[in-house]
């Protein structure tokens, strides 16, 4: 196994720690829904999983509209990414124009920490119900998703993604949104669109994802649910500051707020995040401050 | 590869890809690009049409719908046993497979048509797993040897007893994991080809027709007429070079055996009447008339 801290530089170790801890927050708790609920667990987190896809999808989409930026696949995957840039992380783009995408994915991160901490299950799950969710609710549901080789499934050696909008598909109204030779009067993107950053990104990521755990969880099962979340939220924190303190060890930096805030997708006081803003239903932020933020920071001292 | 009991659906295939490439064509050649819309929602829906058939067979035969019983016991399908599969995940849950050997694309390809196969490949398998999985289950297509640089197609099913609700869950899976199970016999016989592609062919004509009249109207479906002879057309000479590769004559007797309208329709699975009668004048008479002029 590689060591992270000769290949890359401090910047690029905050991103990676960003990305892995993001991965890892998804998979603990996914994988407690499913061995305290079984598959009514599993069931709530696919579902979950969908819904995040979709408000990605959707973000997606309305940041490239509010840039008049044309909704199709070539834009998708190279204007404005919402997912902060792993350097670890290798693909082999095989085609991109606007009606198709096809890559090969040689190395993810996420899979790899998947596999490695015993979770491809859930790595699996998530590949299956993110990546159409995602792409679909994009472009406004009319998005085919091919990927039918993964990383995380048993046996594949790289990620071969065909993301598809064909024109056929599409009714007249929407056909010069996504294609500008439809559109005779397009003058192209008003707007630059930033990539995500490492903290900020991750951070989106990582909130949105749990909330849509715990909206599903609670329409679903309610107190009993809520208790599951609870003891993954638990590991998630025990998981998260083993890390810190490995990490803050290995780059040799002290171990405080600071570090903590830059290496952790989560904001060190949920009260500063603004993105509860907008997610600040079904007492997901409630429930993060009483059971996974006392256990963070009783761990690592602070 | 060719064992005898195997060469007349092999010929069937074949018969039924040229109804595809020349019903498609048909309608590009009367509606252009626009057409594609047409043969991607019929493609589409035949596929639906036969994955619900599927469906109802299974169960009333009492089986589990799932996706091994899907891959292992097709019964208003017909495998033509040229296809080469190589299995990578199979079980009640995930069917996951590379395509080798494609002779529907091997006939498109041969005879100028390969760009009518994306369109098929995208549309008619999805269709065919959202049907009988109910739109619970996932058809994706990663790889295509359409496409330069790749020399197999992946398909990955998925039908999850976590995405159906809990009540339906005992009709389709033995269990919530799913273990990995035989996977299917390059070849499955089957007990009827003739009928099986008879079948097929009425579910993509009829779909063809329902697709291009509800997008042009009643008079539209005349391309299909088009369409139908133009496959009967290029349906003689293909079979007298089979005939010839199997020492036989190319007659009424061949041509029962080797298509799957032959020259007399016979309309076993109820096509409607318009349908019916289309087939007849069309592609049936056709084979006929081609038939006599080349003996």
């Amino acid at each position: 196994m590689e060591n992270i801290y000769e290949l890359y530089t401090p910047e690029q170790l905050e991103m990676i720690h960003n990305s892995d801890h993001y991965t890892m927050f998804y998979a603990i708790l996914g994988q407690q829904l499913i061995d305290e609920l079984g598959v009514e667990g599993e069931s709530a987190l696919r579902e979950a999983t969908r819904r995040y896809g979709k408000d990605r999808g959707a973000y997606r989409r309305q940041r490239h509209l509010d840039a008049n930026v044309k909704i199709n696949m070539k834009n998708l995957f190279s204007i404005g990414s919402d997912l902060p840039a792993d350097p670890r992380f290798h693909g082999d783009q095989l085609r991109l124009i606007p009606e198709e995408r096809n890559t090969h994915t040689l190395r993810c991160p996420m899979a790899e920490l998947w596999i490695d901490e015993g979770y491809q299950y859930v790595g699996r799950l998530y590949c299956e119900e993110f990546h159409p969710a995602c792409y679909s609710s994009y472009a406004f549901g009319y998005t085919k998703v091919g990927l039918a080789k993964t990383l995380t499934q048993k046996g594949d050696e790289y990620c071969a993604f065909n993301i598809v909008l064909r024109q056929e598909d599409l009714p007249e109204e929407l056909k010069p949104v996504c294609f500008e030779h439809y559109d005779p009067y397009y003058t192209g993107q008003t707007k630059s669109i930033p990539k995500a950053e490492a903290k900020t990104g991750f951070n989106l990521l990582t909130l949105r994802v749990y909330y849509y755990m715990v909206e599903v969880v609670r329409e679903r099962f309610g107190p009993e649910g809520i208790e599951a979340l609870s003891h993954g939220l638990e590991k998630a924190a025990v998981y998260a500051a083993d890390h810190l303190k490995l990490a803050a060890q290995a780059m040799n930096k002290p171990l405080d707020v600071a570090f903590a805030d830059a290496n952790y997708p989560l904001y060190w006081n949920p009260d500063e995040d603004p993105v509860w803003e907008q997610y600040n239903r079904h007492g997901a932020k409630e429930l993060l401050k009483k059971e996974f933020y006392p256990v963070l920071r009783r761990e690592l001292g602070l | 590869m060719n064992r005898i009991d195997q060469v007349a659906t092999q010929n069937l295939q074949d018969c039924w890809s040229i109804l595809y490439k020349n019903l498609a064509k048909s309608v590009l050649q009367v509606r252009g690009k626009d057409g594609e819309v047409v043969i991607r929602r019929a493609n589409h829906l035949c596929g639906e049409r036969m994955g619900a058939l599927e469906l109802k067979n299974h169960r009333e035969a009492g089986k589990l719908t799932n996706l091994q019983t899907y891959f292992t016991t097709p019964v208003s399908r017909c495998i033509d046993p040229r296809f080469r599969f190589q299995w990578q995940l199979f079980n009640e849950q995930e069917a996951v497979f590379d395509v080798i050997t494609c002779p529907i694309y091997d006939y498109l390809l041969k005879t100028g048509a390969k760009d009518l196969m994306i369109s098929f490949c995208e549309e008619y398998h999805h269709g065919c797993i959202m049907a009988y999985t109910g739109k619970a289950g996932q058809c994706t297509f990663s790889e295509n040897f359409v496409y330069m640089g790749e020399n197999s197609c992946r398909f990955g099913c998925y039908y999850r007893p976590a995405n159906i609700p809990a009540a339906e869950r005992p009709a389709s899976f033995s269990a919530d994991r799913a273990e990995e199970a035989q996977r299917p016999d390059p070849y499955i016989p089957c007990p009827d080809p003739k009928g099986a592609f008879a079948l097929w062919g009425e579910l993509l004509l009829t779909c063809y027709m329902e697709e291009m009249t509800a997008r042009y109207g009643e008079g539209s479906v005349c391309a299909l007429s088009e369409g139908l002879k133009a496959a009967a057309h290029e349906t003689i000479p293909y079979l007298k070079q089979r005939s010839i590769s199997l020492r036989k004559p190319l007659d009424e007797a061949f041509l029962a055996e080797h298509t799957f309208w032959g020259t007399r329709y016979e309309n076993r699975f109820a096509l409607a009447e318009g349908a019916a009668k289309m087939v007849e004048i069309n592609y049936c008479r056709t084979l006929k008339a081609d038939l006599a002029s080349c003996q």
